[in-house]
């Protein structure tokens, strides 16, 4: 009885230990959409570069134009975090959706003004 | 391989790596600012009746928060009332700002270079760089520079970014209207045409003219700033 027991707990045990994997493949079976993420893109679909290199380099682009901006006073309108605001008018349902879901916090939106859909909205109604 | 091969090798590698030049992503030639331009102000405070629309207008483009604490509040351009010791002197408002000097104190002492004079003279902080240690602030005879305190929700003026907590701003001759080609808010709202704003390295200018006229002072010229905001009736 006592061996039969110890069977027992050790089974247990080892479904506790692979739940992880069998769920995951389940969910990947069933074709679940948990690692896509929803976001909402422009209309036009036409960034500055293409969208593969935006999506890897977007970061570099900004903090590179934000260097020479400040300390060269050089302003080239392409590359601005103002102009990025003219396709992607939403910012929680594109930036944040994304850097959410990457788990980064840039700062850039404590003090550059980027409107989310709500504030839009807001001053729209506004006027 | 022998050593020497391997050797050999590995130099050539370390030349090639130190030859090779920083690759830039967006600007494939170097992007020069406007040379030669150097921007100053002159104020003249025989015009000057303190009336503060200067002080307002400033504090809402450049999305400088009002709190209900004045210790806090900050200033990027204030009007200090002035009276001299002579019996029946009338009270003088002089409109004070960050004085954009030749050699600033303010710079020379940043820890963290946050602080620089721009190719044109205007003496700028990085915000993303400063850390709020507030040096130049200690270092600025003008008393020019101010702390940002607390948080403050919503800007005045989108066009502008706002300046985080923790971090030091001052005037900063409104650097983005200026390198639009537009003059700082102060000079376009003041309607008495008390400030003007120019090149100073050009002759012509409105600003060369006042200050070769003669009748112009610094504030506190004994200390060798070489400061670019001139007054006039000083």
């Amino acid at each position: 009885m006592n061996k039969f027991m110890a069977k027992i707990v050790v089974l247990i045990f080892a479904l506790v230990l692979l739940s992880p994997f069998v769920v995951n493949a389940v969910r990947g079976v069933m074709g679940s959409s948990a690692t896509a993420i929803d976001l909402v893109l422009p209309e036009s679909g036409e960034c500055v570069k293409d969208k593969e290199y935006m999506r890897a380099n977007h970061m570099d682009i900004l903090k590179e134009a934000r260097v020479k901006t400040v300390r060269d006073g050089v302003r080239i309108k392409d590359y601005s975090l103002k102009n990025c605001q003219t396709c992607h008018t939403n910012r929680d349902e594109f930036c944040d959706r994304c850097h959410n879901y990457v788990g980064v916090k840039p700062e850039c939106f404590e003090c550059h003004h980027f409107p989310t859909s709500k504030e839009r909205k807001e001053r729209c109604e506004g006027n | 391989m022998e050593r020497r091969d391997f050797l050999k090798l590995g130099g050539i590698v370390a030349a090639a790596g130190a030859v090779a030049p920083a690759s830039s992503l967006l600007y494939a030639s170097k992007v020069e600012s406007k040379n030669g331009n150097k921007y100053g102000m002159v104020i003249d405070l025989t015009k000057c009746d303190g009336c503060g629309e200067c002080v307002s207008a400033c504090r809402t483009a450049n999305n400088v928060a009002t709190f209900p604490d004045e210790k806090i509040n900050n200033h990027l351009l204030r009007i200090a009332h002035v009276k001299s010791k002579f019996p029946n002197s009338q009270e003088q408002a002089i409109p004070l700002m960050c004085m954009h000097c030749d050699n600033p104190p303010c710079v020379h002492v940043c820890p963290v270079k946050a602080s620089f004079v721009r190719k044109d003279g205007i003496v700028l902080i990085d915000k993303h760089r400063c850390i709020g240690c507030r040096y130049c602030m200690v270092a600025c005879p003008y008393k020019a520079r101010s702390f940002v305190f607390k948080h403050h929700e919503g800007s005045s003026n989108p066009e502008v970014p706002k300046t985080m907590h923790g971090v030091v701003e001052k005037c900063e001759f409104c650097v983005s209207r200026v390198d639009h080609g537009q003059l700082p808010v102060c000079v376009e709202t003041c309607k008495k045409g008390v400030m003007s704003f120019g090149n100073l390295n050009d002759k012509d200018s409105q600003v060369s003219r006042l200050i070769t006229s003669g009748r112009v002072h610094r504030v506190r010229e004994d200390l060798h700033l070489g400061a670019k905001v001139y007054y006039l009736g000083l």
